[in-house]
């Protein structure tokens, strides 16, 4: 299958999974971020749903597909280049879709969208812009299909809201997309305002763009699936919190690599009803996971949840942990497979937030043998000082099938297999196995990582 | 056509290639062209090999579109020909003024040998990869690419040890010779505390009573017992620069014999306490390769200290009876210095060789060379063997004494009366040389926390002036990431 053609699935219980996944992530209320999740309307509905704008949705692989008909105004098959502004400016909240178009080399952002515009965009390239691809401010829907968003100087996709503008909640979906080479981040949203923003954003390939892939500011309510984010510039996907608020993400199912910094990076904010699951972050020049309290503006107080993940040699120099976390947010890191990161596996506040990992030759230690007497330093270089293992830890080579080539599924010999504790989440309920890691390959190629 | 003809052909197309004055503008505009539309051809990766071989064709001095034609072999599992790129792109760029000269080619050189190190490591040659990165971080230190891919490598192949960075294992900085000559990551702290105890004894000075009368007995020994409590920060301004600040903590206690005070108050301990010198460190990393350092550093002496600190003996009743015991030297101090730090089978070497410039009061001027290896008994404790010569020039100290007059009346001009005398003078403690053997043991209690134990024993002693004794070392560092 060509995920980047947008050919659907054949596989149906990889279907379901997305549905289930899709339709969860608004239902179930999370104890520290239930207030805010509560403000915002729900933006992922049951598959085959109406919403209020009048875009019929179908789930399929996570699409959204827009009945042809509500569209007011239609560009298709254009090339706009070159102008001294923006290529094509959309304000107003008429339905307007743009298709098969080439919009490169403006004086300004690529497509400008404003002011309650609902927009889609779909199977173009949008490049060489002088500023952001697509620069929307205070709009109420966009959405992106099959686009290349690259070359620009500013950001990929730039969205704001600002304060006495915007009233309603926002919605963006970027699907199947391209955001690469872009001089900020692949994607930056920012919310000054008291209403939110939801982005959805899946099997997107976002790579070397000057700053973070994902960056969301504020009110953000953010869930990525399915997304390869490698290579760019500061962290993989990037979570600030703002005086209006703080976002909420969930990154599910991804593949986050070679990022200069970390890999994911939340600060002051937390985690949504699905957290970081699922997901293969590996080879990131900082922290595979890091979340810190906000020093300036007001931080979540939780959760952030961490299972499952698969977290592999990220750090450089000597710092660099698997999972960090430097806030007093309640936090909760289960299932996860945590190795050869370069300063240690978990360096978290509270030493008793973790449980059932399977960790190994973190740390620059001289060696790892937990059965020398003298390797108390490298277990206790594991979890960066604290006194002892989480309940139900394994610390044990977890035997991954290539790691070598970047394929961290284990063998049927790992001490993970089958060695993960049970997680009340509905989502995990579609999997066969309770291995500890990723329990599928994520990005383009789904197979099962456990066998 | 002639074989000669065939030469020359091939002579013009070489040199064409070989110099970017030989390329027409126009082609490598083209090149460019091709290379953009590669750039916009992301979802086809047919077209866009097609689009980097155009751009090549007509342009080979384009390493980009080269570079970008490497990576594309390598997501399509061409491996051979995606690591010849790859060294193509190299050469290309270390062999041309032209193209190092240009912005952004030295990325593109670190591009080319990480992927080709990433090559190796698709390949299971992880040897190959380790030699490959090493080769990069020698040329480019500061890519952290290469040390998140190394590191990774190494624990792969079971080398754990060599994941210590060099600059990782300034916590394992000698106990006496404390200057190392890696360098710290910049940013990064690292608290020093340590406290140590020494006993010194001086015999007396020729020219202690220049003014006076031979007559007079002076005390024979002079014996202090001194514990000083050292505090030291040093932070890394940049990779290369490291500042820090020492202060220093001294108690002194004097051992006095007094002849001219009978009974009970013979004997009389003179104590003081208070700052010492205050001294300002500076370390710049000169050069290093990957287990070679070599630092110039400066120490900075500020006279904080009390040189004309009094100490008293709480028992002793008769007012005259104290001494000047300085806490400080009362000048401004130099001490530039030489650091060399090496490494071989575990063993890391330290050479600090230094010397101090004084005005030759209270604290005279040193020339300080010491050598330190330090072994990995295990992870967690290291063994610290260290060499320190030290020579000392001439100090001039001032003394306040009680000297006792031995015939009253009768002899000395003044007609002064027998008995004690207090007297003010300036002696001078002469210099020597010193050889000590310091053994220590550094204990890893916890991550960047080091505990060490050690004691430092004279094999030669100067012969005159001040002459210590054995020392006992205790200190406590901690290092922030």
């Amino acid at each position: 299958m060509d995920m980047k053609k947008g050919q659907p699935s054949s596989s149906t219980k990889r279907n379901f999974r997305l549905i289930l996944l899709l339709c969860l992530v608004p239902l179930i209320p999370v104890s520290g971020c239930s207030l805010q999740e509560r403000q915002f309307q729900s933006f992922f509905p049951a598959a085959g749903s109406t919403s209020t704008d009048g875009v019929k949705r179908e789930m399929k692989t996570g699409n959204f597909l827009p009945d042809p008909g509500i569209f007011k105004a239609v560009m298709e098959k254009n090339e706009i280049y070159e102008n001294n502004r923006s290529g094509v400016r959309i304000r107003g909240s008429l339905p307007v879709r743009v298709t098969e178009c080439d919009i490169y080399g403006n004086g300004r952002g690529g497509i400008r969208i404003e002011k309650n515009a609902n927009v889609y965009v779909e199977n173009s390239r949008i490049y060489g812009n002088q500023r952001a691809g697509l620069d929307a401010r205070n709009i109420l829907r966009l959405d992106c299909r099959h686009l290349g968003i690259f070359n620009n100087q500013g950001a990929g996709i730039r969205i704001r809201k600002i304060e006495q503008e915007s009233f309603w909640e926002t919605s963006v979906g970027i699907i199947e997309s391209d955001i690469f080479l872009n001089g900020q981040a692949g994607l930056y949203a920012a919310v000054s305002s008291d209403s939110g923003l939801h982005i959805y954003a899946s099997m997107n390939q976002i790579h070397e763009n000057a700053r973070a892939g994902l960056r969301v500011e504020g009110r953000v309510r953010l869930a990525a699936a399915g997304n390869d984010i490698f290579s760019n510039g500061t962290s993989g996907v990037y979570g600030q919190s703002r005086t209006s608020g703080f976002p909420v993400v969930d990154v599910v199912e991804n593949r986050i690599f070679f990022n200069k910094k970390a890999g994911i990076f939340i600060r002051g904010g937390c985690t949504g009803s699905l957290g970081i699951m699922n997901n293969w972050i590996y080879n990131n020049l900082e922290s595979g996971i890091a979340c810190l309290s906000a020093t300036d503006t007001y931080s979540a107080p939780g959760p952030i949840n961490i299972y499952h993940n698969t977290i592999v040699s990220n750090g450089s120099r000597n710092e660099g942990a698997g999972v960090r976390i430097d806030s007093n947010a309640t936090a909760d890191i289960a299932n996860n497979i945590i190795v050869y990161n370069i300063r240690t596996g978990l360096l978290v506040t509270r030493c008793g937030n973790f449980s059932s990992n399977l960790i190994f030759a973190n740390g620059q230690i001289p060696e790892f043998n937990r059965d020398r007497d003298h390797a108390f330093l490298s277990r206790r270089m594991q979890y960066g000082g604290c006194p002892s293992e989480g309940r139900g830890d394994i610390l044990a080579d977890p035997r991954f099938s290539d790691p070598d080539n970047y394929d961290f599924s284990i063998l049927d010999t790992s001490p993970a297999v089958d060695a993960g504790k049970y997680l009340d989440i509905p989502y995990l309920k579609t999997f066969d196995h309770r291995c500890m890691g990723a329990l599928l390959v994520p990005g383009m190629d789904k197979r099962a990582a456990c066998p | 056509m002639s074989r000669l003809e065939k030469t020359i052909i091939i002579l013009a197309i070489l040199l064409e290639w070989s110099f970017p004055c030989g390329l027409r503008a126009d082609d490598c505009d083209k090149a460019w062209e091709w290379l953009q539309e590669a750039t916009a051809s992301f979802h086809d990766v047919h077209r866009q090999t097609y689009c980097l071989e155009k751009a090549l064709d007509l342009c080979p001095l384009l390493v980009e579109a080269k570079l970008r034609l490497g990576k594309i072999h390598m997501q399509q599992g061409r491996l051979g020909l995606a690591r010849r790129e790859f060294e193509q792109v190299k050469i290309q760029i270390l062999s041309s003024d032209f193209l190092m000269s240009q912005p952004g080619s030295k990325q593109l050189l670190v591009d080319s040998m990480l992927n080709t190190a990433e090559i190796y490591r698709m390949q299971g040659k992880l040897e190959e990869a380790a030699s490959q990165l090493e080769k990069l971080l020698e040329s480019f230190p500061d890519c952290r690419a290469a040390q998140n891919n190394l590191q990774y490598i190494y624990k792969r192949l079971h080398n754990f040890d060599l994941n210590l960075l060099p600059y990782h294992r300034m916590v394992t900085n000698p106990s006496f010779n404390r200057i190392s000559a890696f360098p710290m990551p910049r940013g990064k702290l690292l608290f020093d505390t340590l406290f140590r105890f020494w006993h010194q004894t001086a015999t007396i000075a020729d020219d202690m009573y220049e003014q006076g009368s031979p007559l007079f007995y002076p005390a024979e020994e002079r014996s202090v017992h001194v514990k000083t409590l050292i505090m030291g920060m040093r932070y890394a301004v940049t990779d290369k620069l490291t500042m820090g600040i020492i202060g220093k903590y001294f108690w002194k206690t004097v051992d006095v014999n007094l002849e001219s005070v009978p009974g009970p108050d013979a004997k009389a301990e003179f104590n003081v306490s208070g700052f010492g010198d205050t001294v300002f460190f500076t370390k710049y990393h000169l050069w290093g390769k990957r287990k070679t350092h070599l630092a110039f550093f400066h120490l900075l002496s500020i006279p904080t200290g009390d040189q004309n600190a009094i100490g008293k003996d709480k028992d002793v009743r008769q007012e005259d009876v104290w001494r000047w015991i300085p806490l400080g030297s009362g000048s401004v101090d130099f001490m530039p210095g030489l650091a060399l730090s090496t490494e071989l089978n575990k063993v890391q070497t330290n050479i600090n060789v230094s010397y101090k410039f004084t005005n030759g009061q209270h604290v005279g001027d040193e020339f300080n060379m010491g050598a330190a290896f330090l072994y990995p008994l295990n992870p967690s404790v290291y063994g610290d063997l260290e060499f320190n010569y030290r020579w000392r020039g001439h100090v001039r100290r001032k003394q306040h004494i009680l000297a006792m007059k031995g015939r009253p009346d009768v002899i000395t001009p003044q007609r002064l009366p027998g008995g004690p005398v207090p007297v003010d003078t300036w002696v001078t403690d002469k210099g020597g040389n010193s050889l000590f053997i310091s053994p220590c043991l550094q204990f890893f209690v916890a991550e960047g926390l080091k505990l060490e134990i050690g004691g430092r024993v004279p094999l030669v002693k100067q012969e005159n002036g001040w002459i210590e004794d054995y020392v006992i070392h205790a200190g406590l560092s901690k290092r922030f990431f």
